[in-house]
């Protein structure tokens, strides 16, 4: 029968080794976005942005387009 | 037996709307200008559309490489203009009395292309060598390489506009491989041609292509996979500029004189293009086919806009506002995927 006494401690974790969850899952999220595109960084800013208000900005854009030619073609015709 | 479900469901029909909305947008105005003006869908404005679409198809397959990598690039018009300069200096004729070079002797036009075709490449090697060795973000790299460009430019030129052409040189955009009544086909187009077909092999079927879509899909695993990430870069940045170098070439010829605003905001015409005909700035996805759709559709607004005689300030709002749109709607797949 072994002596009990001299097994070996289990070793008790260091502190400072063990992960952080919170800490690290941050700083890799971090990286992640760094080494992301500079697109993809800007777009993420949009990325709560409900995809119904970028279907109204682009409603909202192409009536400026159309507006401006209309005015474009008034201007070329001499009208202002 | 299961029932097959119909492709055209409103889901798909929306998607495929919101996808090409922009191209759809163009061929509802072509056709309303067409039966509006009469003479807007003749052989004679078909060619003027293939004149100018062929030089710019030829630098947006440059600007695409580097849009495919995640990234960009904002020297284009400016790496167009200095070579359109650099040709015009050496294929001026020798009796021409503002010769810029007049010791120089007479070149032949081939030759003159690969001269400059190897003094842009080199600019592109720099914009990769940077991007790729030392990580600044292609936005960056390139602007700074869009100033010195145009630095360089006006340097070499100083600030003087250029003419004189050779005929031979001009007879490369004005010359036409036939002609059947008011319709040529120029030699632009079988440049544009050429080029489009050899994009179209390297991105399909060499291993180039391969690792270029790789490393625009997810650098890290590409690199991971062996994939030579930094060397890869650099040749798809010296291919553009070959690529602005030939463009600017061809600008030159086509216009018949040369200056340091030669090809200013080409670039942005060239990535509005290529992101119109989908090629994503996320990356790792774009056809030579979207990039040739996406000049065409500029093209051909820009004609539009031309035959409904709008004041060409205005031309300029409404195709920013088209920029806009396509961003926009390359922003909404994007967040739509998420």
């Amino acid at each position: 029968m072994g002596d009990v006494h001299n097994q070996p401690e289990p070793k008790q974790p260091n502190p400072a080794q063990l992960p952080v969850a919170s800490d690290e899952t941050s700083s890799q999220e971090q990286d992640i976005v760094i080494r992301r595109s500079l697109k993809e960084r800007l777009y993420e800013h949009f990325r709560n942005v409900p995809v119904k208000y970028i279907d109204w900005f682009i409603g909202a854009c192409v009536v400026a387009i159309v507006v401006f030619i209309i005015l474009g073609m008034l201007k070329g015709r001499g009208a202002f | 037996m299961e029932k097959t479900k119909s492709p055209l469901t409103a889901k798909n029909v929306k998607n495929f709307l919101s996808n090409n909305a922009i191209i759809i947008l163009i061929a509802a105005l072509a056709i309303g200008v067409g039966f509006w003006k009469e003479n807007f869908f003749s052989f004679g404005n078909l060619s003027n559309l293939i004149m100018n679409v062929s030089p710019r198809f030829i630098i947006a397959c440059g600007v695409s490489g580097c849009l495919i990598t995640k990234g960009t690039d904002l020297s284009a018009g400016r790496m167009v203009g200095l070579a359109a300069c650099i040709s015009a200096m050496l294929l001026q004729r020798t009796d021409y009395a503002s010769r810029m070079l007049p010791n120089l002797p007479d070149i032949p036009v081939f030759a003159a292309l690969v001269i400059v075709m190897a003094i842009i490449a080199v600019f592109g090697a720099i914009s990769g060598c940077v991007i790729a060795f030392l990580k600044v973000p292609p936005f960056i790299a390139t602007l700074g390489m869009q100033t010195i460009v145009y630095g360089l430019c006006s340097v070499v030129t100083k600030n003087q506009p250029m003419g004189g052409f050779k005929d031979s040189y001009t007879a490369v955009a004005n010359g036409a491989l036939f002609k059947i009544g008011d319709f040529k086909l120029p030699y632009l187009a079988l440049f544009a041609l050429l080029v489009g077909l050899y994009i179209w092999f390297l991105y399909n079927k060499t291993r180039h292509g391969k690792y270029m879509y790789a490393i625009g899909g997810n650098e890290n695993a590409a690199q991971v996979a062996g994939v030579n990430v930094p060397a890869t870069l650099i040749r798809i940045y010296i291919l553009a500029a070959a690529l602005y170098a030939l463009g600017g070439f061809l600008l030159g010829a086509q216009a018949g004189g040369a200056s340091t605003a030669t090809g200013f905001g080409y670039e942005l015409e060239a990535i509005a293009a290529c992101t119109i005909g989908g090629v994503s700035t996320n990356g790792g996805v774009g056809k030579v086919g979207g990039v040739l759709i996406g000049v065409l559709v500029f093209e051909v607004l820009k004609i539009c806009l031309q035959f409904m005689g709008v004041d060409p300030a205005y031309t300029f709002i409404v195709q920013g506002f088209v920029i806009i749109v396509a961003v926009a709607l390359d922003l909404r797949k994007y967040l739509a995927k998420k």
